[in-house]
């Protein structure tokens, strides 16, 4: 089984009617090293 | 929230996020009335802290609070009240009057049963018992005495700068962070909500709150611009301006830098029919699109209803010049909102960015041939939020380097970006 992947942040937008995460990495000091910056929707 | 994170899991794999972040407009967000000493000074700056926070005013008063006010915020049932009145060093006996009448609202009554399974959050949290919160936005000489009339009566009460303490002044950006966490406190204590507050991590933003703070740092890159979001039942427009020089030397209203309105009756869904009649009864759409159109009709429909609310959204947002006549001949002045120092007319929730014709709205939206409203330039560059990304940038700002969000917003408007997101 695949560990869990470490990111950043995952970000919800809770609207009444629907919810969204978006999840995103490259973002901090120490994610950045890896790479650009990545958003998952 | 959960199967949210479910879904995009599977697509992922599973994650393991450093932080949890949230915005919210469930149910159609932050409730609030605002009560001021008079309607062009306190009670206006009250009403500027509340919306530029992501708030909804549902009501607002000017002056001493009478009986029949007591029942109309009563029926608001907002979250959050923001008791003004009063530049420091001026009048006392308004908002302390004002804070000894809100201890006689009833909120009980107008709550819906705490049960009820469509009853939305913030009624939830009347229902529970819980009385909104107040904040103490006035003249600081009675802030104490304010403050012990309405803890007495079991408000829970937070205080911040006085919104407008001198003539002509405005200091609402404090009041912003204070009605912020006063959203959090609320919605987490909401009976079906307290979950939340153990999965997030850190703030809880009123998304509209977000996108004017993902705004205002934008701006810091881009200079001064203006955010149009258009949704199913509103329109929001956030503009971050000192306006331009030569209507500053006329403006005769004080204006915030940054600046949020929002327009009730412009939608694509709820408020559709409403729009539908501001288009030239030619052009008139004989049906309204569903909340999501699946349809080439109703797509082209929802697209025409976006372009009116834009354009009209904007017009509303802007100010305008007027003519005074004097003794010594007509003067020129300048009343509310200066856009026409905006150089970026950006378009972002669903109707802009994914209905055909979004950018041809934001030009739409633009100053033509001159006249007397203070819009945008026609040559301003429109550009779309085209990752839909605006408010979750808001959300981001607290927590990371705003080089790092602003580079996600300047990627996703195609501008300037100087690394490649995935």
């Amino acid at each position: 089984m695949t560990p869990p992947r470490d990111i950043d942040v995952l970000v919800a937008e809770i609207g009444s009617t629907t919810t969204v995460v978006s999840a995103f990495d490259g973002l901090s000091d120490e994610s950045r090293n890896a790479g650009a910056t990545s958003r998952w929707a | 929230m959960n199967a949210a994170r479910a879904q995009l899991e599977e697509r992922s794999g599973a994650l393991w996020p450093r932080h949890f972040l949230a915005t919210s407009s469930a149910a159609g967000g932050l409730r609030m009335t605002v009560h001021g000493l008079t309607a062009k000074m306190t009670a206006m700056a009250a009403r500027e802290a509340a919306l530029g926070a992501g708030g909804v005013v549902e009501y607002q008063t000017a002056g001493k609070l009478r009986r029949h006010d007591l029942k109309a915020i009563a029926a608001a049932r907002p979250n959050v009240i923001m008791l003004a009145g009063g530049v420091e060093g001026g009048d006392v006996e308004t908002v302390l009057h004002n804070a000894e009448m809100l201890t006689q609202v009833d909120f009980a009554t107008a709550a819906a049963p705490p049960d009820a399974a469509q009853t939305p959050i913030q009624d939830r949290v009347l229902a529970a018992g819980r009385k909104p919160m107040i904040i103490y936005a006035g003249n600081s000489a009675v802030c104490d005495e304010s403050c012990e009339i309405l803890t007495e009566a079991g408000f829970h009460v937070r205080v911040t700068t006085n919104v407008y303490p001198g003539i002509d002044q405005l200091d609402i950006v404090p009041a912003r962070t204070v009605i912020h966490d006063a959203f959090e406190d609320h919605i987490i204590h909401a009976p079906g909500m307290e979950r939340i507050g153990e999965l997030v991590t850190g703030n809880i933003l009123p998304t509209p709150g977000a996108v004017l703070l993902a705004a205002e740092t934008l701006a810091e890159t881009l200079g001064d611009l203006v955010v149009i979001d258009v949704g199913g039942a509103t329109t929001d427009v956030h503009s971050v301006t000192d306006g331009s020089i030569e209507y500053n030397a006329i403006q005769t209203e004080p204006q915030p830098h940054s600046k949020r309105t929002v327009e009730g009756d412009l939608g694509t869904f709820v408020s559709a029919e409403h729009v539908n009649e501001l288009i030239d009864e030619r052009q008139r759409p004989q049906h309204l699109p569903p909340a999501i159109p699946r349809t080439d009709e109703d797509r082209l429909i929802a697209e025409q209803l976006a372009h009116t609310a834009t354009v009209t959204g904007v017009y509303r947002h802007a100010g305008q010049l007027a003519y005074l006549y004097t003794p010594t001949g007509r003067q020129t002045v300048a009343r509310g909102r200066d856009l026409t120092a905006c150089r970026h007319v950006i378009g972002t929730g669903g109707a802009l960015t994914r209905l055909p014709g979004g950018l041809e709205a934001l030009r739409a939206a633009c100053a033509r041939n001159g006249g007397d409203r203070l819009l945008p330039s026609a040559d301003a560059t429109v550009v779309l939020d085209n990752d839909y990304i605006f408010a979750v940038c808001g959300a981001l700002l607290g927590h990371f380097d705003a080089e790092g969000v602003v580079q996600l917003m300047l990627h996703s408007i195609g501008v300037l970006a100087s690394s490649d997101a995935s």
